[in-house]
């Protein structure tokens, strides 16, 4: 370790501690990867997208949004997820469950909720979900309730025009689909004992939501990479950096990530957060003047315990977490009292549809109120950033000029992600194939 | 003098509200795309100047009870967080380096 003095600060003061390693030696071989240099071509190669579809899209479970959108017996939303050829609604019954149903009518097949652009999702409540077409209702289990005109029709029989359901099951106030036939692991085996017990996080207050969305000229993985590591904070985000204090090249801080952790398909890092560097701390006038800023309002509300979720790998000065919940789905909570999901929803091989959520606790004053949007705001001007190099790494990875890419330790989650897909895309083939032999 | 849109006390603010005070944030964004960063700049000094009186002022408020006049204070408030970005780090309206990238909001809260 370096004793550098930076404006009388120690090196640990400003976040350039080394850290230590795992005792496989690295990250990557704890991870159970090997070092080598990776393929890319999964990120824009048609015939993989297709299989990826089914391999892991189809296989998974897939996050659908907050239990707060749904605050009562008969509110709803809806999901159109056309890559996959599906629309789907969301639905709490009489009995408070959440279930998820095809959004398709029984009788001809029309879309049943959906307002003004049938391409549109939408949410709202009702009694029973109705048919704009001809009327047919079902009750909020999935059973037909009402056909116009009945006597009209033939021999019918009701238990067959129920609506197709799809598996559906809550964690943590998350809702997630599962769309194989039986999905194989129920949804908290897939998360992982560790993962679900961040269940214990107090997301139930942090009702203020903020949320942004934009199509994005990149596959999927490649924006989900860019949260990924912070080897390319100091370069993208420069000029975030306190001007200050100087910040240019082989000086740029080094964004040390202390603790990265594999759990089967997932994976997370947990970092200081605002305790981790002091360059980007309170860096700008504004920042004092809203008391806020990229890592959330500098007065946390209280939120009483964080419960025995966060920080799995006991690091010091803790300050977030970030989960990358596979396939598509992120979490970043932080130990100032707000969390912040992203959500990456394919829409051809090389584009994606991204959704930025932002939670806060309840404003109770103007001053709070404030402080929430600085935060949202601070967060969107980093993504917007990062749109664009990921937009300009799609486009050059995508000429097929190289195969092979180097990737470093403190992008260990990089590679992990990409070889869970590869993998699923691998395992998914060989079942093909398996059935096409056993023809 | 034309009718005027904020609370007492902050009549130098009163020549950016016609500009500023905009209910969403979309709209606060869309004004800092079609804005030049030397008029942001002043609308910048203008608020920081009064900003903690203006916070400390609207604090006396429910959120979901307002008078129009200390909304358009807040939503100005808004505003400069929304522009700081533009003039202190980018020094260009838009996000440097974003393609043509916006990241339209879809929920926002209320007021």
């Amino acid at each position: 370790m370096t004793t550098t003095q930076h404006n009388e600060l120690t090196d640990a003061e400003v976040g350039l501690q080394e850290f230590e390693k795992p005792s496989t030696g690295t990250w990557t071989e704890s991870f159970g990867l090997d070092t080598g240099p990776v393929s890319l071509k999964d990120i824009y190669d048609p015939e993989f997208y297709e299989l990826e579809k089914e391999a892991v899209f189809k296989r998974n479970w897939l996050y659908m949004g907050r239990v707060e959108r749904l605050t009562r017996k008969g509110s709803y939303f809806t999901k159109e997820l056309p890559f996959l050829n599906l629309s789907l609604f969301v639905i709490r019954g009489m009995d408070d469950k959440i279930r998820a149903f095809h959004n398709v009518c029984s009788h001809r097949g029309n879309k049943l909720l959906w307002d003004d652009n049938p391409d549109n999702e939408t949410s709202g409540s009702c009694r029973q979900i109705a048919c704009k077409y001809h009327g047919w209702r079902y009750d909020l289990e999935g059973q037909v309730s009402y056909i116009h005109n009945a006597p009209e029709f033939f021999d019918f029989d009701v238990e067959q025009l129920k609506l197709p359901e799809i598996h559906c099951d809550t964690w943590a106030g998350f809702i997630f689909i599962n769309l194989e036939e039986t999905p194989s692991k129920a949804l908290r085996e897939y998360l992982t004992p560790t993962v679900a017990k961040l269940e214990s996080y107090p997301f139930d207050q942090m009702t203020e939501v903020y949320v942004c969305e934009e199509t994005i000229k990149s596959n999927w993985k490649v924006f989900i990479d860019a949260y990924q590591e912070l080897y390319h904070v100091p370069y993208v985000h420069s000029k975030m950096n306190n001007p200050d204090i100087d910040a240019t090249g082989t000086d740029k801080v080094p964004f040390m990530i202390p603790m990265f952790l594999r759990y089967d398909k997932h994976r997370m890092y947990s970092s200081g957060g605002p305790k981790a560097n002091l360059k980007v701390r309170s860096s700008r006038p504004l920042d004092e003047l809203f008391s806020s800023s990229f890592y959330g309002p500098t007065d946390a509300p209280d939120v009483g315990d964080l419960g025995d979720g966060i920080n799995p790998g006991n690091i010091e000065n803790w300050g977030l977490d970030n989960w990358q919940l596979y396939p598509n789905f992120s979490l970043q909570n932080w130990g100032l009292g707000w969390y912040v999901t992203y959500e990456h929803w394919p829409v051809s091989a090389t584009s994606h549809r991204f959704v930025l959520s932002q939670y806060f606790v309840p404003p109770k004053n103007a001053r709070e109120r404030l402080a929430q949007e600085h935060a949202a705001l601070s967060v969107r001007e980093f993504v917007i950033q990062d749109v664009g190099s990921c937009q300009a790494l799609q486009s050059a990875v995508g000429t097929g000029a190289r195969d092979e890419f180097t990737l470093n330790d403190q992008e260990v989650l990089v590679r992990h992600l990409h070889h869970c897909a590869v993998q699923d895309v691998e395992n998914y083939k060989r079942e093909l194939e398996a059935q096409e032999g056993g023809k | 003098m034309t009718e005027q849109l904020l609370p007492d006390g902050f009549e130098k603010l009163e020549p950016f509200a016609e500009t500023w005070a905009l209910p969403t944030m979309n709209e606060r964004y869309d004004r800092r795309l079609e804005s030049t960063v030397d008029d942001m700049q002043v609308f910048y000094d203008a608020m920081t100047a009064q900003a903690e009186e203006a916070i400390v002022y609207l604090n006396q408020f429910e959120l979901d009870d307002m008078p129009e006049p200390a909304l358009r204070l807040l939503w100005m408030l808004g505003s400069l967080s929304a522009v700081g970005f533009a003039v202190d780090i980018f020094h260009e309206p838009k996000v440097t380096d974003s393609a043509e990238a916006r990241l339209a909001w879809t929920v926002t809260p209320v007021p």
